[in-house]
């Protein structure tokens, strides 16, 4: 199996005195890895780097079998678009816009990624990412994104993650908005989709008791993946 | 796609963003008014006798009598002897020569005497002879009127009215020449300047009637109770209707290299009567060079406040820049590059800057066409509602480019903010 994510003794360091340190770590395809790790710890951070919006200060880390310093990040930009989908803790949708035009923002910026929606037209495979996702595509739809509630939110940000087929989905505490029956209902739905279209996730979290069917989980409280430097 | 979702971007913003389209509009269209009427009114009177090389007077201020005699405007010029024209008209040099009589109205509108020859030499805009909607073959003869294209319209006069002029302008009183009704033989096409608000009739019906007025030849005088066919009829060539005075003479030259020489000559103090010629593109441009500061001061106004508009649209866009932060940070997550959001906010712009620009043109037509009637016959322009200069134009663009560069700030901005930012909107 190829790793689609592959780091060996990174470092970021951030202005600030804040530095992740990760000595090794990989995502092959179609696997699922959780990150745990208290608030402050570099979760995010380390989506950062792994969505090639930051690089690291040191060390190695290639997405997609190339390596982050021969990329610019123009190119990072590109990678990132072809081939990630991204879930973020709150505030995915463009609140004016509607459900579809929200969805179909995740092929938007790729050409590559947008040649890859499987079924005949975008709006079916729409349809049937909102239906993986529980949720009842004709009425949705066209509704402006601000009418949802955050449970439906979660879950059009992660038919949109999965559109276009990316290899890669992250996603930043996805969940911690949500109320506990919501929480299990949002993850189980979030692993079946993914493992049908093969796709590897990475996903934050600091509740320990949603990694259960992850197979891989990096904890950044470990004092040996990262340690805090005083300036 | 995106178009569809920057649209609902704005619906959604849609209050603010309409207040500073319509300030927007409304300073293009007070700008493009202004222009109109500036182009408008240079155009009326550089296009108003156009075919006339020189206009002669009494002597006295050249701008006072082309001012008076081709565009009714300040006060009435001192008049010239007949005998002066006559001596114009023999000039070797001269090819035509229309005499003009000023003095009397029809209900507020001017009454010019004149000769038939006045619709065969005047010309009007970029040389183009006075036309005719509709015309009976008399026209001057005897007591014919020809009616401007306006004065037709507003008063509703057809061929063969019968209508009485009015000693002076004033639009009311009892000094009128009741008793010598003139018929309406012609209706000129509109021209888009004084002519239009002119009625003409002949030097020598002119004469005839003041003649009547001052109750000196009554006896003599054309028969007053004479049916239309019969005023027409009238045979005013005799002596007793050669007028002594008149106002000015339009004068065409055989060669327009002996202009000056003429003039020279015409303005000869050892004459008989000296006279005043003036040359009426010259003396307009003079006029130009008067009104322009005034006209300069107004058009950098205008532009001020468009200038200010446009800050006011930059100001919006930067103002709800932190609000859109999240918008921004979902299309890098989406794997936007910083220009192509750039290029987003700027989109974002020209689509302000045309829709003001398209709401400031439906506007500039209605201000123009309002002008129009509350100014048009007040300034005697035509004010062609459906119009567009070219340098209003020119502005349109150049205001599309402004708003669109505004727009390059809040972009700038929001490039460097998303770089920042990554995919993750901090606030
Ligand atoms: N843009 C930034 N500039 C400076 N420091 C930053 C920036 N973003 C994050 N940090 C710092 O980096 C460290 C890691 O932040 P990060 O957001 O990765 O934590 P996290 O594990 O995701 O926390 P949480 O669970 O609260 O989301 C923190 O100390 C934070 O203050
Ligand atoms: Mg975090």
């Amino acid at each position: 199996m190829t790793a689609l994510v592959e780091a060996t003794e990174m470092v970021f360091r951030r202005p600030g005195g804040y530095a992740l340190r990760i000595p090794s770590f990989s995502i092959s395809a179609g696997e699922a890895v959780a990150v745990l790790g208290a608030s402050g710890s570099g979760k995010s951070t380390l989506l950062d780097l792994v969505g090639g919006v930051v690089r690291p200060t040191s060390g190695s880390l290639s997405l997609f079998e190339q390596s982050t310093l021969d990329l610019s990040y123009r190119a990072l930009d590109r990678l990132r678009g072809e081939n990630v989908g991204v879930i973020f803790q709150e505030h995915n949708l463009l609140p004016f816009a509607t459900v579809y035009q929200n969805v179909a923002l995740g092929v938007q910026f790729s050409r590559v990624r947008r040649e890859r929606v499987i079924a005949p037209s975008l709006s079916e495979e729409i349809t049937r990412l909102l239906r993986a996702m529980d949720l009842d595509a004709n009425s949705l739809m066209h509704r402006p994104a601000h009418t949802l509630s955050v449970g439906q939110r979660q879950r059009v940000a992660a038919a949109r993650a999965l559109l276009g087929q990316p290899p890669l989905i992250i996603a930043d505490e996805p969940t911690s908005a949500l109320d506990e029956g919501n929480q299990s209902r949002f993850m189980t739905l979030l692993q079946e989709a993914r493992r049908s279209s093969g796709a590897a996730l990475l996903f934050v979290t600091h509740d320990a008791r949603l990694i259960d069917g992850f197979d891989q989980i990096i904890s950044l409280d470990d004092p040996a993946p990262t340690e805090r430097e005083d300036p | 796609m995106m178009l569809g979702v920057t649209l609902r971007s704005m619906l959604g913003r849609k209050l603010s963003l309409a207040m500073t389209v319509l300030t927007l509009a409304l300073s293009v269209a007070l700008f493009m008014t202004i222009e109109r009427l500036r182009v408008a009114v240079r155009d009326s009177f550089d296009g108003t006798i156009s075919g006339v090389d020189v206009l002669v007077g009494a002597r006295g201020s050249d701008l006072g009598l082309l001012l008076y005699t081709a565009f009714q405007i300040g006060d009435a010029s001192p008049s010239m002897r007949w005998s002066s024209f006559l001596e114009v008209e023999q000039d070797d040099r001269v090819g035509w020569a229309v005499p003009i009589s000023l003095g009397d109205s029809h209900r507020g509108y001017r009454v010019v005497a004149t000769t038939s020859a006045y619709f065969d030499h005047v010309r009007t805009g970029r040389d183009r002879p006075l036309g005719f909607t509709a015309k009976n073959e008399a026209l001057l003869n005897g007591f014919g009127v020809v009616l401007g294209a306006q004065v037709a319209r507003t008063l509703g006069y057809q061929i063969g009215a019968a209508i009485t002029v009015q000693h002076g302008l004033a639009s009311a009183g009892d000094s009128s020449h009741k008793h010598q009704p003139f018929i309406v033989t012609g209706i000129l096409e509109p021209t888009g300047t004084p002519n239009d608000y002119s009625l003409f009739v002949h030097i020598r019906a002119f004469e005839a009637i003041h003649e009547g007025w001052n109750g000196s030849v009554p006896s003599q005088g054309p028969d007053r109770h004479a049916g239309a066919e019969d005023r027409l009829a009238i045979d005013l060539s005799g002596p007793e209707f050669e007028p002594s005075r008149m106002t000015a003479v339009y004068v065409g030259l055989k060669s327009k290299r002996r202009i000056f020489q003429f003039i020279e000559d015409i303005e000869d103090r050892s004459r008989k009567e000296p006279l005043t010629g003036v040359l009426p593109g010259i003396t307009l441009s003079h006029l130009w060079v008067l009104v322009g500061s005034a006209e300069n001061a107004l058009l950098i106004f205008s532009v001020l406040i468009v200038v200010v508009a446009l800050a006011g649209q930059m100001t919006l866009l930067v103002a709800t820049q932190d609000l859109r932060r999240r918008e921004i940070a979902i299309y890098r997550a989406m794997g936007a590059q910083p220009m192509t959001i750039a290029g987003l906010l700027v989109t974002e712009s020209a689509v302000i800057g045309v829709v003001a620009a398209v709401a400031g043109v439906v506007l500039t037509l209605l201000g123009t066409w309002l002008a129009g009637q509350v100014l048009g016959g007040y300034l005697k322009l035509d004010l062609n509602a459906f119009m567009l200069t070219t340098s209003q134009a020119q502005a349109l663009v150049a205001f599309i480019s402004v708003s669109v560069l505004a727009g390059l700030i809040p972009a700038v901005m929001a490039y460097r903010s998303s770089l920042q930012d990554g995919m993750r909107a901090r606030f």
